[in-house]
């Protein structure tokens, strides 16, 4: 089974879902006709399965979707009243949906039909018509006397009530009467097609969660174990041990597994959809994908498929000018429309930006005004932010028509609802040079590795994704230490100027600033946009943790993110460095002076270009190094390579060049021998005179990097982080670690004096202290 | 809050509380709180319960009596309320006790503010009063925001 049929069938089962939920729903409606809430409920069900269908190019599912919600909204803001002719209408809308769906599950295609008559039938009473000669008569179906009598019968005693029952009944009948064409020859496979869609087994999360705890549970009982069996001789004993312990492991792996997948399953679709919209509108749209790797829990991946195809419909649709207005603006005539996905603060971030027209929010506002929903006074009061939120208001739209596509104002609506559903949140930043909607989604159960501190007498855990180093500052003579820079302790890190947050005092644990003659722990972290210092007692170790909510009580206190249970069973609880950083004052004061701009130079903000080297290695491709670090490039066949000691060297030359094969100090790099008629790319590096050569697999070309670019990974072995350079993640190598690792250490080279200075009280990141 | 029915019952000071059974009670000992920094100061912090991180709810603080001064003699009361697990932070737990409607009475007006605003009812018990806490706003009347 493929990836697309995979999705389908994720499909059919939602729709069997949505089908089983109408049901439920529409007999509710009969007996309370007046429950806007469950016509919201059966509003939203058909905008979900036409919003999935269109993802499919189901074609027929999507036009009675279409008419069948149209008249739902009218309902829904009031303009028509339930009667039973709209509830047989609807409920045959409903049936004629699901053997749609049925024929779609059979066949793995939309089958031909004509769906014409229940449209136009929808349509007649969306604009306020009544009695419409039934579809059951016109010339679109085949006789089917028995259906068409059963369903002239209300039409013609319209005034006697119908009991519920009844119209359940009499509509159910309905389809009968419409032609579906079912070849014959599909028949034969039906019972194999069906059992493939009833294949997966639907866990529910909470019984995932339930073992995810139990799993915990294990995990703290067999370290427990663990600590006798050191003690104990028994042979037999700690066998037994030792089994449970693998046991145990493989079991938490298999589990978390069960949970997490790579965004790419949703965002595969995507560009098919982007297609279809920008070809329907006319418009050239340009799909880009980074991060689809980004793994999230499965029931998020299914809570925000939804939401990410109404948030690219509005794009394509709303957002991105037709060609000509494009053109006009100065616009390139393509439009993009970029997803972006990421982890940040524990939260899976996804960015969906277009660079079209942005959110009119004057029209906007003028639509607010014109529902009634604000007064005009009022309206010239409100911030850009307070005018965004009126999109999420239900019904809310600017469109004056209402296309296929959106423009019903249910989008946004249904995106925060969902959003919201599974613990995130919405952002939305316009401009006229594009909008870019940031969803941030929590984590509930994933993993996430991250850094314990410890401060007064408990640990806390820094997600290690906010983490960029962490050192040991030691007050010397003549190297001056944290200082005071408009009333924020900075610390000089390499020159650059690093403000500071004292750990102990920002939980108001104490009172006292450390004296500024102590050494210092510094965890140095980035968050919302700036880098900084936390000065803790002690840094512990790094380990993964299963991030566990904090509960209601903390909501008023957002400088945790999360908890965990610790190996020993105690709870720690997880930092939001940003919040840490919004509620030190640190960003306030410096967006407040010329602290900001001082700053930025000293971080290295300029807007000057470096020439880099792009090459790959074999497990880990887009690595660059600074062109400068770059003698020559050599092919070198691996017949011309001696061997002395356990070195790897080649007559370069009248010197001898050492051969250093980057893939044995690159982290995530996959190592491979040489074998005799290779021929191998080599990177030659000049060190203290002499020849290094490093071994890649591939050398491509050489790119400017910005030297402002920002870092999004943290450090690992080999690679200093990661830049983006023209939408792709390269990652930068970090030439004198390389250089350390290699046994060439520079610090008996005095250019490097200096740096040797800092490295000293580096902790590196892979080190991991137990 | 049935008036009557099984009571899960502890002190504090010389108060004697009881929570309804029904809500699912369970109770522990002994456990190592990790305090939260920044926290509202009735939240003594988390602890961990088979996997599950609970919400201790420091009772003396919520009910706004002097701290505990005769040692960390502490035992809590768990309840589960909206999906999340609290307990309640009690000095000594007593037993299960059944009462009747025929004993209660409403909540004496010369209690403290604070916790009257907690209570439900009082049972007139033989040889003492049993305050009846309502749970829901033991939680909700928290006020989240200290700084």
């Amino acid at each position: 089974m493929d990836n697309n049929d995979q999705i389908l069938d994720e499909f059919l089962l939602e729709a069997q879902e949505i089908f089983d939920q109408l049901d439920l729903d529409f007999v509710a409606l009969e007996q309370n006709p007046d429950d806007k809430k469950l016509v919201g409920n059966i509003f939203r069900a058909m905008h979900t399965l036409k919003g999935s269908s269109g993802f499919f190019a189901f074609h027929r599912l999507e036009k009675v979707a279409h008419a069948g919600e149209s008249l739902l909204s009218k309902i829904r803001d009031g303009a028509l009243a339930l009667n039973e002719e709209i509830t047989d209408a609807l409920l045959g809308t409903s049936d004629r949906l699901r053997e749609i769906v049925a024929n779609i599950q059979k066949q793995r295609i939309e089958s031909a039909g004509d769906d014409t008559a229940l449209i136009e039938w929808l349509k007649f009473l969306t604009d306020g018509g009544k009695d419409f000669p039934r579809p059951g008569k016109d010339g679109n179906s085949p006789p089917a006397q028995l259906a068409a009598a059963v369903i002239e019968q209300p039409l013609n005693e319209p005034i006697e009530p119908i009991e519920p029952s009844m119209l359940a009944q009499e509509t159910r009948s309905l389809p009968i009467a419409d032609p579906i064409e079912v070849p014959e020859v599909k028949d034969a496979a039906e019972p194999e097609r069906s059992t493939e869609v009833a294949a997966p087994i639907k866990v529910s999360v909470e019984l995932l969660d339930k073992l995810m705890n139990l799993v915990s549970e294990m995990v703290l009982a067999r370290n427990r174990l663990l600590s006798f069996a050191r003690t104990s001789g028994d042979l037999a004993f700690n066998n037994t041990v030792r089994r449970i312990d693998t046991v145990t492991l493989e079991l938490q792996e298999r589990m978390m597994k069960t949970r997490m997948q790579p965004i790419s399953q949703v965002w595969t679709k995507f560009p098919r959809l982007v297609r279809d919209i920008a070809q329907d509108t006319g418009k050239k749209v340009d799909l880009i994908q980074i991060g689809a790797e980004t793994e999230l829990d499965r029931t998020l991946l299914e809570g925000i498929r939804d939401p990410l195809v109404h948030i690219i419909r509005n794009s394509v649709d709303h957002g991105i000018e037709s060609p000509e207005e494009r053109a006009a603006k100065g616009k390139p005539e393509q439009g993009t429309v970029k997803l972006r996905s990421f982890h940040e603060n524990g939260m899976v971030v996804i960015e969906i930006a277009d660079d079209g027209a942005g959110i009119n929010l004057p029209l906007v506002a003028k639509t607010a005004v014109a529902k009634g929903l604000v007064t005009a006074e009022r309206v010239a009061k409100l911030t850009e932010r307070e005018i965004i939120d009126f999109i999420y208001l239900p019904g809310f739209s600017t469109k004056d028509q209402i296309t296929n596509l959106s423009g019903r104002g249910v989008g946004m609506d249904v995106v925060r609802t969902n959003i919201q559903e599974i613990g995130g949140n919405v952002d939305i930043a316009t401009s006229s040079q594009g909008t870019r909607l940031r969803l941030s989604i929590p984590l509930t159960l994933a993993i996430m590795p991250a850094v314990f501190v410890r401060c007064k007498e408990y640990s806390y855990a820094i997600p290690q994704v906010n983490v960029f180093e962490m050192l040991r500052y030691e007050p010397k003579e003549g190297v001056p230490g944290v200082e005071d820079f408009y009333g924020v302790s900075v610390f000089r890190l390499r020159d650059k100027l690093i403000p500071l947050v004292f750990l102990n005092h920002e939980l108001k644990l104490d009172d006292q600033l450390p004296p500024v003659d102590q050494p210092l722990n510094i965890v140095i972290v980035q968050a919302a946009g700036i880098r900084f210092g936390i000065v803790v007692d002690e840094v512990l170790y790094m380990q993964e943790v299963v991030v566990k909510s904090v509960g209601p009580l903390l909501k008023g206190t957002p400088v945790y993110s999360g908890s965990t249970i610790l190996g020993d069973g105690r709870v720690a609880l997880i930092f939001d460095i940003a919040a840490i950083a919004v509620r030190s004052g640190i960003i306030a004061k410096l967006a407040d002076n010329q602290f900001e701009q001082d700053i930025a130079a000293a971080i290295g903000a300029n807007t000057d270009e470096q020439q880099m080297l792009l090459f790959d290695l074999l497990g880990i491709e887009r690595i660059v190094m600074p062109l400068d670090a770059v003698d020559r490039l050599e092919m070198i066949a691996a017949s011309r390579i001696d061997r002395r000691g356990n070195e790897a060297v080649v007559l370069y030359g009248n010197k001898i060049m050492k051969l250093i094969p980057l893939t044995h100090y690159v982290e995530g790099a996959t190592h491979k021998s040489l074998y005799g008629d290779e021929t191998v790319p080599v990177i030659v590096h000049y060190h203290k005179g002499q020849p290094i050569g490093f071994i890649v697999k591939k050398v491509h070309n050489i790119v400017n990097v910005p030297t402002q670019a920002v870092m999004i990974t943290q450090p690992q072995r080999g690679i200093m982080g990661s830049v983006i350079v023209n939408d792709s993640v390269m990652s930068i190598l970090n030439v004198q670690e390389i250089l350390s690792l290699s046994g060439m250490g520079h610090f008996d080279d005095p250019a490097f004096a200096h740096d040797a200075e800092d490295i000293r009280g580096v902790i590196s990141m892979d080190q991991e202290i137990k | 809050m049935s008036r009557s029915g099984s009571y899960a019952t502890f002190y504090i000071g010389n108060l004697f509380f009881g929570i309804p059974i029904a809500i699912g009670v369970e109770v522990t000992k002994g456990q190592e709180v990790t305090p939260v920094p920044l926290g509202p100061k009735e939240v003594a912090g988390f602890f961990n319960l088979r996997g599950h991180i609970v919400t201790a709810i420091d009772m003396r603080v919520r009910l706004g009596l002097p701290a505990n001064t005769e040692g960390p003699d502490v035992v809590s009361i768990f309840f589960q309320d909206q999906d999340a697990l609290f307990a309640l932070m009690v000095d000594r737990v007593g037993d299960f006790t059944q009462v009747t409607e025929a004993t209660f009475e409403e909540t004496p007006s010369n209690l403290d503010s604070n916790a009257r605003e907690l209570i439900v009812g009082v049972h007139k018990l033989a040889d003492k009063l049993l305050l009846i806490l309502d749970t829901q706003k033991i939680v909700s009347g928290i006020n989240l925001v200290q700084h």
